[in-house]
């Protein structure tokens, strides 16, 4: 008995199944296909965020690095007046006296004692007027050195915010990126921040510290007599009208070494991108997975690390300055010979006091100034060399291992 | 004239071819499907071994592909047998060679040159039901991806001459 004489649409069921075959093979390749996607556009917004962060840090190191050294320059153009140090000599012969009551000129390099400058100009507070007490050099000193510290903070200020908008802006679309030194990579709990001030938060992440051994600043009083010529002699003496500065420039932090950042990127099943997959996702009730990437960079200067490691008050010189304080160098000498020569007008005596003073002051004159300009030339442990040595390796970035 | 009085069996037989037709088309379908599903799965593994390469040390290239290229094929479910030796030498299943970067000498911070690196993975897939036409059905396919070497490797773990090395990463701070 035939039931159904109608043979039409036999091949349809077959051909329905088979087609529903097909439709979850499509189905899985998109899926997959779209998964494997997310994550390699993942993985190169990791890469790209963390790269970008480490351009920026290393950029920022060069901007911090080349400020500190204009930091450092002005100071060396700072005096120290004082009395030739006859202390030592005291010292010596068991009298421990102190005496400074004021003298000649002397090269500070060092920012315990920070007054007028060496060169002529507007830091210098070496006026020939007799009984004048002058701060207005040191204080452009001091207003420089504060300017570019203001410089500094600026820049600290710009890598927060350059961090911000490069975590912000670099990732693609839904991927979730956060980039931390590689110390906070998986012990968060190592991570606290010192204080929402971004400045803070920017040495903290760069690994840097200010100098707290500060800067000392005085005025300079100057004596000046002219009876039997021109002689002039000046004293340090604390500033009045300003105070000193609590910290100069920038050194190395304990953990300044570890310039490795590491990215970490997840994309959540929920992201916007992917409303609607994975195809047949709710017919067949699967989800996709949260995805991670992660990636490193470190930040690098293959000739030195450009900041001090210790908190020292070397500011170092360049031959330039020394060059440039040659003028007072010979000024100082012209002051103790015509003192000698004064000296020598006094009846018998005169003559051989005159020659003892000349190499007794002279001797201890040149002597404390050429070794002052002899460390400030060579000491590996000041600002200006430290600079001198990485300044043409510079910090760059590239990417690292994760491990 | 008609040469058959009884039209018996003619949905059937119409029915045999149609279903022929389809299911080759829908397998062939599928087939190409597992081809572009494959391809994508070992691409990224292509991908994810260049990388490592790219900030791999020198001398452990070869190494550091292999590895890699094993991680990422299990990672994503496919069978390290699949893949040939692709290689000459030392019987490698990836191959990577080195390459100036844009046919220049470009040098990093050490003078040395820069260089651009391959990873190329030879897969293996069988075809399906090759054997019914007296194939074996050995397709043999190629992923590879390509990546410039990150420079001034020397300074991979440390940031600067004569610096400790970077902290790694969960070491809680310690080196």
């Amino acid at each position: 008995m035939i039931i159904n004489n109608n043979r039409k649409g036999q091949v349809l069921a077959y051909f329905l199944v088979l087609s529903m075959i097909l439709l979850i093979s499509w189905a899985m390749m998109i899926n997959i296909a779209k998964l494997i996607r997310d994550r390699m556009i993942l993985q190169n917004s990791v890469d790209n965020t963390t790269f970008s962060i480490a351009t920026l840090q290393a950029r920022t190191l060069n901007a911090i690095g080349a400020t500190n050294y204009l930091m450092a320059t002005v100071l060396s153009f700072a005096s120290d007046p004082h009395t030739p140090d006859i202390s030592a000599i005291l010292k010596k012969l068991r009298i421990d006296v102190n005496i400074d009551f004021g003298g000649l000129m002397y090269p500070s390099f060092s920012t315990e004692r920070i007054a007028g400058s060496m060169i002529p100009g507007p830091f210098s507070d070496y006026k020939c007027l007799p009984g004048f007490y002058s701060e207005q050099g040191v204080r452009n000193i001091k207003r420089t050195v504060n300017g570019i510290q203001n410089i500094q903070k600026s820049i600290l200020s710009a890598y927060i915010a350059g961090y911000a908008d490069i975590i912000a802006n670099v990732p693609a679309d839904d991927c979730k990126i956060i980039v931390v030194p590689s110390r906070y990579a998986k012990n968060w709990k190592s991570f606290s921040l010192k204080s929402a001030d971004p400045v803070s938060l920017a040495e903290q992440l760069l690994g840097i510290k200010k100098n707290s051994k500060g800067i000392k600043y005085y005025g300079t009083y100057n004596f000046c007599v002219n009876i039997a010529g021109h002689r002039h002699f000046v004293r340090a003496q604390k500033s009045r009208g300003f105070k000193d500065d609590k910290y100069s420039w920038y050194v190395q932090d304990e953990n300044f070494y570890d310039k490795k950042i590491v990215g970490i990127g997840t994309k959540l099943p929920d992201a916007d991108s992917n409303r609607g997959y994975p195809v047949l996702g709710k017919i067949i009730g699967i989800k996709y997975p949260p995805i991670m990437a992660y990636g490193s960079a470190g930040v690098y200067n293959v000739d030195d690390a450009m900041f001090p490691a210790e908190e020292n008050t070397k500011t170092g010189a360049e031959l330039l300055t020394v060059g440039l304080m040659s003028k007072m160098f010979a000024d100082q000498i012209i002051v103790i010979l015509s003192v000698a020569s004064d000296i020598a007008k006094i009846p018998i005596v005169g003559p051989p006091a005159a020659v003892g003073f000349g190499i007794l002051v002279g001797g201890l004159y040149n002597t404390e100034t050429a070794l002052r300009v002899k460390n400030a030339l060579t000491d590996d442990d000041t600002l200006i060399a430290e600079y001198n040595r990485a300044k043409y390796g510079g910090w760059d970035s590239h990417l690292v291992p994760l491990n | 004239m008609r040469l058959f009085k009884k039209n018996n069996g003619q949905a059937f037989i119409e029915g045999l071819i149609a279903v022929m037709i389809i299911t080759v088309f829908m397998f062939a379908l599928i087939q190409v499907c597992i081809i572009a599903v494959n391809d994508t799965l070992y691409n990224e593994a292509a991908f994810m071994a260049v990388r490592a390469v790219s900030v791999a040390q020198s001398g452990k290239i070869r190494e550091t592909a292999q590895k890699a290229t094993d991680k990422m094929i299990r990672l994503n479910g496919l069978s390290s047998g699949n893949i040939s030796d692709s290689s000459d030498e030392e019987g490698s299943k990836t191959t990577n060679w080195d390459g100036t970067v844009l046919g220049k000498d470009i040098k990093d911070h050490s003078g040395i040159n820069l260089k651009k690196y391959n990873v190329k993975i030879k897969y293996n897939m069988r075809l399906m039901f090759s054997s019914l036409f007296g194939s074996d059905g050995a397709r043999t396919q190629w992923a590879r991806a390509r990546m410039i070497k990150s420079p001034d490797e020397e300074f991979y773990y440390k940031a600067y001459p004569g610096a400790k090395r970077f902290v790694k990463i969960g070491n809680d701070n310690k080196q």
